[in-house]
Formats: structure tokens, sequence, C-alpha cells
């Protein structure tokens, strides 16, 4: 079936139109406003290139703060009212599919790529645990399909998986593969599957490495998938969770408390053509084989070559095929795990960077659905926002100076009386509050939903506890903004450079900020503040007290990395009730699953001296590689050398990928085995 | 293999017998053989073989040319009891060895070790298919393919004048 069944009950028709033309006069209406109140503190004094150039860059970052500020009202009023009527539909619809058919089968697919094996087989276990208290779970088959080039993380997830497969009586249902080749990193990974394996399943349901999902979740996505034939992905909201460090609660309670009326709002306007958030989602496999195989974009690296950020491209493919792509906010269960540091949260930012700038290529693409493209521009802005603002702030200062310069006329010709010079100190805090209010309405918005609900407020431990929270919350968003805006004004830099980025696995679990660490990453940035601030101080006095909250946060960057990193004040906030989120005060069973999995996780694990050492786990890694293709003579003397340099120099003589290619070779690790026994004294 | 001269059995360390016998019995302990007196069967075996052959065997390499006839000799013992090649079929021997390897078919191993009469072969393989068809490790399913076309992706200039093409 490539093709969607027409006629479907969740056809946007002209509500759609309605609330998609509601939504943008609401945000071109509030961009005018703002642009109006500024311009009016501008005009005086006639219009200058400096003043033209601010004017345009105010106008596109209050656009996109209007954007989100109109998404984010709308999800209140959404939550607020429930008269959804898709999110309605959607429920009963799904309702109505029991039992679910047979031929309904679903694989829960987790691409994983040299990460921590403990932490996501812990993951895997909840989900499955979980999945197994359904009366529906014989639907689900789950692959975890690794791309992991590192032996000795290799070694460790097969012996993970064999683990989980004993334990849970899963074999046959629980399978593993390690990719020889990882040809188009996560997106060639699950293209693979694809391929391999897809006529198996009508559904694919994809997690991220640090992915948990209960199991009714699961089955509630295939129901939906199977009440609305016309649809071909389902995105249900991850909500973040298991973080200890102040950093991540602080996050975690952002994303918690305010992240709801964020997607609500989201798939309010966007309907049928949401995105592709990369994981959490359901896939119907049939539409994606036909319509998501992923080209090459012409050209050189960092914008053309492999697509890096595959989702949002895969979901705009769909729609252009005719399939709906829905974010499905009611949906529960749905959990991942944020960075715990903020040079962590940076650096994720990194990886994200350069897939995003590449989506500026397919905005203007051929045959994309108009939704589709304001996808791709929402991406490219979320990064590109911030050397706009930091433009913005140069060129406030510049034209502030300016001003200051300039010595005032009081006595114009022979008029004999003195013409005052006028301050906008008015209009321009006007601007600022106007601003403000776009930005931080929405917590309070969300704040108004919590206390509303006697539920939720017992939730987030009482709404005077959340009010001190989100206050303190928004002190630290204030704080890190600046620093974060820095840091993805280099990243862009570096990328339109042409600097390379190394694909490194993400640092999931929790850990400190040292000095060492924090001096070298955020010194330039501390550096580049206290150096604006004085010069404003000196030179641009009144521009200084505004420019401040910004100094704030760039000049304390080193103790604010440092201190947030702290899994200690970030318990000890939990322990006052500060940035508590649901999840952390009443765990989820999904969640106590992982908390048992995470607490049995072996120690020591295995690692690749193991698989040469150990009968068990060199016979699994043996049982797993796949079938030997006939190696030519070049490539048998290439692991006969690699063989004899273990010999002589030991495993750590080889690089990683001398390791994988031995690793790779069933015979050589035979004869590894044998003469590794053969030295041991005592292989203890 | 390390290069190494070729002795004579008398010129052979002291005490290599002892040394090879101690290996076999640590390496057949770690697979999980459980009786002292079946691992000793199995170390003799192989160390008479050893002294057979030892005209043809580097002193360097007495070691590592015990283990690898152990486990020739495990290999031979699971490829009988599976009426399968153990040259040729290395991966199945490897499976049956994992599988054996489990906690819960402990007895099964150390009774594989134990009774090597011919007339217990017929037992044991019946209990070994048993074991596999239980919770043989199944790293994939059988394939069932999926075309996955490579879609076309017609890129336009970022330029907007050039986006709007200009009528001839």
């Amino acid at each position: 079936m490539n093709r969607p069944a027409s006629g479907s009950a969740l056809a946007g028709g002209w509500r759609g139109a309605v609330r998609r033309t509601i939504y943008l006069l609401l945000v071109l209406l509030t961009t005018l406003l703002a642009m109006g109140l500024l311009q009016g503190a501008y005009i005086v004094g006639g219009l200058t290139p400096l003043k033209v150039l601010l004017l345009g860059l105010y106008a596109v970052l209050i656009f996109w703060i209007a954007a989100s500020f109109w998404s984010a009202a709308m999800g209140f009023w959404v939550l607020l009212t429930r008269l959804d009527h898709f999110a309605r539909r959607r429920g009963v619809a799904a309702d109505s599919v029991a039992p679910l058919d047979g031929e309904a089968r679903a694989a829960i697919l987790l691409p994983i790529y040299n990460e921590d094996p403990e932490r996501v087989f812990a993951g895997l276990r909840a989900t499955w645990l979980s999945l197994q208290e359904q009366g529906e779970a014989d639907l689900f088959d789950l692959f975890i399909l690794s791309d992991t080039r590192d032996v000795d993380t290799w070694v460790r997830e097969e012996s993970q998986w064999y683990r989980l497969c004993e334990e849970l009586g899963a074999h046959g249902r629980i399978f593993y593969r390690n990719r020889s080749d990882n040809t188009a990193r996560k997106s060639g990974n699950v293209a693979d599957f694809v391929r391999r394996w897809g006529n198996r399943y009508r559904y694919m349901i994809i997690l991220d490495a640090d992915s948990i999902m209960a199991g009714d979740t699961l089955v509630r996505m295939v129901r939906l998938m199977e009440a609305n034939p016309d649809t071909a992905l389902v995105q249900a909201p991850p909500l973040p969770v298991n973080r200890e460090s102040l950093f991540a609660r602080i996050l975690q309670f952002a994303s918690t408390a305010y992240g709801p009326i964020f997607t609500a709002g989201a798939s309010f306007w966007q309907l049928g053509e949401s995105n592709f958030w990369g994981h959490n989602a359901i896939i119907r496999v049939a539409p994606f084989a036909a319509h998501c195989g992923l080209p090459v974009l012409a050209g050189r690296e960092p914008l053309g070559g492999e697509i890096l950020s595959h989702d949002f491209v895969e979901a705009a493919l769909l729609r252009r095929a005719g399939w709906q792509v829905w974010l499905a906010y009611e949906l529960q269960g749905s959990y991942e795990e944020l960075p715990p540091t903020l040079i962590d949260y940076a650096k994720r930012d990194r990886r994200w960077c350069q897939g995003n700038l590449q989506h500026s290529r397919l905005v203007y693409a051929r045959g994309f659905h108009l939704m589709s493209r304001l996808h791709f521009t929402t991406g490219v802005m979320s990064y590109l926002a911030s050397p706009l603002w930091l433009l913005f702030l140069l060129v406030t200062g510049i034209e502030a100076y300016v001003q200051a310069q300039t010595i005032p006329v009081y006595f114009l010709g022979d008029y004999l009386q003195p013409v005052w010079p006028v301050s906008f100190q008015a209009e321009m805090t006007i601007v600022l509050a106007f601003t403000l209010a776009m930005l931080f309405l929405p917590k309070l918005m969300a704040l108004i939903l919590i206390a509303i609900n006697p539920g939720q407020r017992r939730a987030f431990g009482g709404i005077f506890r959340a009010f001190a929270s989100a206050v303190l919350e928004t002190v630290h968003s204030v704080l890190i903004a600046p620093v974060l805006m820095l840091f993805q004004t280099k990243f862009i830099w570096s990328i339109l450079a042409r600097r390379s980025i190394a694909w490194s696995a993400q640092q999931r679990a929790d850990r400190s900020t040292g000095l060492r660490e924090a001096v070298t990453t955020h010194g330039a940035q501390s550096l580049l503040g206290a150096v604006a601030g004085l010069l404003s101080f000196f030179y641009v006095p009144d521009y200084f007290w505004w420019f401040l909250p910004v100094l704030c946060g760039v000049v304390l960057a080193i103790p604010l990395s440092m201190i947030s990193s702290s899994t200690r004040l970030g318990r000890a906030a939990r322990e006052r009730g500060l940035f508590l989120t649901p999840q952390e005060r009443t765990r989820p069973e999904v969640l106590r699953h992982f908390d048992a999995a995470i607490v049995a996780r072996p120690h020591p694990p295995a690692d690749a001296l193991h698989a040469l050492l150990e009968p068990a786990v060199h016979s699994l890694h043996l049982v797993l590689l796949p079938p030997e293709p006939v190696a030519g003579r070049r490539h048998q003397h290439y692991v006969q050398g690699l063989l004899y340099k273990v010999m002589e120099d030991g495993l750590g003589a080889l690089d990683t990928p001398e390791r994988r290619a031995l690793f790779s070779e069933p015979d050589a690790l035979r004869e590894l085995h044998s003469w590794m026994w053969s030295k041991a004294v005592n292989p203890e | 293999m390390a290069e190494g001269t070729v002795l004579s059995a008398a010129a052979l360390p002291a005490g290599w017998r002892g040394d090879v016998t101690g290996l076999l019995d640590n390496y057949l302990a770690r697979m999980g053989v459980v009786s002292a007196a079946v691992r000793s069967r199995w170390g003799a075996a192989v160390v008479e073989s050893l002294v057979a052959d030892q005209a043809g065997i580097a002193a360097d390499d007495i070691r590592e040319e015990a283990v690898e006839r152990l486990r020739d000799a495990i290999r031979a013992r699971l490829a009988t009891l599976g009426n399968i090649d153990p040259v040729r079929e290395r991966r199945e021997i490897a499976r049956r060895l994992l599988v054996l390897q489990a906690q819960r078919n402990s007895e099964l191993l150390n009774a594989i070790f134990a009774d090597t009469a011919a007339a217990a072969i017929g037992t044991l393989a019946v209990q070994l298919d048993a074991a596999l068809a239980a919770a043989a490790p199944c790293p994939v399913p059988p394939e069932a393919p999926l075309a996955m076309p490579v879609q076309v992706i017609e890129l336009r200039p970022l330029n907007p004048l050039r986006f709007f093409r200009w009528p001839r």
C-alpha cells in the first residue's frame, strides 16, 4: 500500500484552513505591532542604514518569537478547553480498533552507534517488559540495529543482547545485527532494516538510544495507525526523564511543564502535515520504503552530501506522496533523556546544527508541501536565530554609540525656543517588555494549566513549588541563552567554514564539568563578554544596563556551567521539591522497570578481550558475525598482519578500524582464542 | 603462529604435560565442565595425541597446539551429535557451544562431555536439539526484502531572484 486511502476522518479540510489562517494572521499582526513600536522610537531623526538594518533584524527575530508564542497560545487553549476535533477523532477511531488485526505486526527499531550498551539495554528491557504486560505484545518484535564501530562496545552489545534474550525468554523476538558498513549513518541503518526485513512488518516504531516507551503507548500507536489508514507517521512527544544534574533537572522541568502547550499548539495548526523528530514515532513501513529512500544531495559538505538530519526530510517525502504525518500530543508514556551538562547540550547542538542548516537547500526543492518547507525553515531558524541575535546586539550597541556621540543641537537657526533632545527610553522599554512577554507568557500559561488541575498540581509538588521552579528556571534560561547563542554562532561559522564534524556518541550519563573543561570551553566566551561589558560601560553607559542580562550569562559561563552540572545540587533541589516532574514524583511502571534494570546491569561488562578469551563470549561473537564472504588474498594477508601485530604488541596496538577488521574475521578470532589461552597463565 | 624450533620429546621442558593438563583443565572448567575427572580425561586424551605427534610440534607452540586440539575434539563431539561438518559448519558448532554454556543447560553440557559412549549419542543429540529449539540464539529473522528506491529531490537555487525565472 504505497498510496494513502482517501476520505480520511482526519483530513484537515476547512478546519485546518481556518486554524492556519488564524495562526498566520496572529503571527503577522504581532510582528507588525512590534515593528510599529520599534519604528516609533526610530523614526525621529530619520532612518539611517543602521536603523534599517536593526529593524530588519528585529522583524525576523520577532516573527520567529511570535510564531512560537502563538503556537503555545493555541496549545494552551486546546489543553484548557479540550476542544481539539482531530485529537478527539483520533482517540475515538483508535478505541474502535479492538482487538488488533493479527497482520498489524510492528517492529520496534533501536538504531545505535557506539552508545553505552548497559544503558541502552536497560531502556529496552523496560520497554519490552512493559509491552509484555499488554495483551497484544505478540504483534511486536524488537530489532537492535547496531552501527557501532568500537569493538569493545560491539562485544558488550552482543553480550547484553544475549542476556536480554535469555532472561526474558525472547529468542526469536528480540534481534540484533551489527552493520559491517555504516553507510548513511542512522538513515542508512533504518533503510537497511527496511530493505532486509521490511516486508515482515506493517509498522516500525523507531526509538533512540535513550528512549523508553510504555507498552500501552506502543499498542496505542499501532491502534492509531490502524484506525487512520492514510496516516504514515505518528510522532509521540517524548518527555525527558532520569537525569540528576541540576542543569538537566531544570530542563526536564521546563520540558515537562511547558512542553505540552507547545506540542499541542503545533499539532493544532500543523495537523496532518506535522513533523518527524527522528524517534519515539510509529511509521507505516510500505510507504516509508516507497517514498523515503534518501538521495545524496548534490554538492560538497556541509550543505551537500548525505542528508544528516533525515527525520524532517522523511516526513516531507511522506507528505509529498500524499501521506499524513501527525504529532499525537495526547500520547503519554514516551520518554527520552537529556544531556547532563551545558557543555554536552552544546555538543549535541553541534551535531544537529549541520543537519538543520543542510535543510536550507530543501526549502525551495520542487514538490514539497508548504508545511514541509515551513518545517525546514523552522529547523534552520532554530540555529540561524543565534547569529542574527548576536548581530542585532552588536548593531544596537553601535547605534547606541552613534547616538551617544551626537552632540545635541538646542537652537535651530533663528528659532529662539530650545529644542530638547527626545528620549526614547519609554518606547524602548515597551518594545523590550513586549518581546519579553512573548518569550515568557507561555511559561505562565503552562503554570495556569498546572494550577487549575489538582492532579497536575500534586504531580509538580504543589503550585508554589512549581511557581518557584518556574522562576528559577526562567533565571537559568536567561543566563544560558546568550551562552548558547555564542555556541550556535560558532557552530554555524565552523560548519560554513567546512570544519569537519565528528559524529561521536552523545554523552548521556550524569557527570560533572571540571574547572579545566569549563575554562577551555567557556573561557573565550567569558572574555568576550567581559570586553563587551567594559566597552559598553565606558562608551555607551546607557546601553550597558540594557545589555547587562546578556552579559551576566556570558561572563558567568564558567561557574554557571560547573555549578549546573552538579548532581548533588540537582538532588538537593529535588529534596526541596524544586524542578519536580510528575515522573520523578510517581515513577511510571516502565520507568520502575528501567530503574531495576540499571541496578541489575552487569559489572564489569564484557569487552573485546572477553570475546577473545571467554569461551561463551567468543562463541556468541562468532554466532553473530554475518556469513563470511570469500575474502581475497590481499585481505587475508591484511588480517594475518593484524593477527601478528596483536600477538607481538597486544590488542592495544590496533586502531579502531583494524580492531574492527580483525573482529570481523571468524578464522582469525579462533586462532587468537587458542593463542591467548596458550599465553594465559591464569585467565582469571 | 609464532616460529619455533622443532624439538624431540626429550628436549621438551620438564613438566610440560602437567602445564598443558592444567591449561586444558582450566579451559574446560571455564566452559562449565564441572567434573574434575571428566576434565582430566579430556585433557589426558589431548596430551596423548600431543605425545604421539611431538616430533612435528615446536616447543613454543605446545600450549597453543594443546588448546587447538582440545577445541577440535569438542567440535568433533558436537558435530557427531548434530550430524554436521565440524569444519564447514563452524557457525553451527559455535551456536551449539553457546547454548550449552547457558546455565540452564549445564547438566546437558556435562553429560555430553562425560558420556562419550556411542549408545548415548542418540539421547544426547535429541536433548541438544531440544535445547536448541527451546532457546537457540537467533540474531536476525529470515529476510523479507522490501524495495526502497532512492527518491529524487529536485533542488532549486536559494537565490530568490533565480527562483522566480523571468519569462523569455
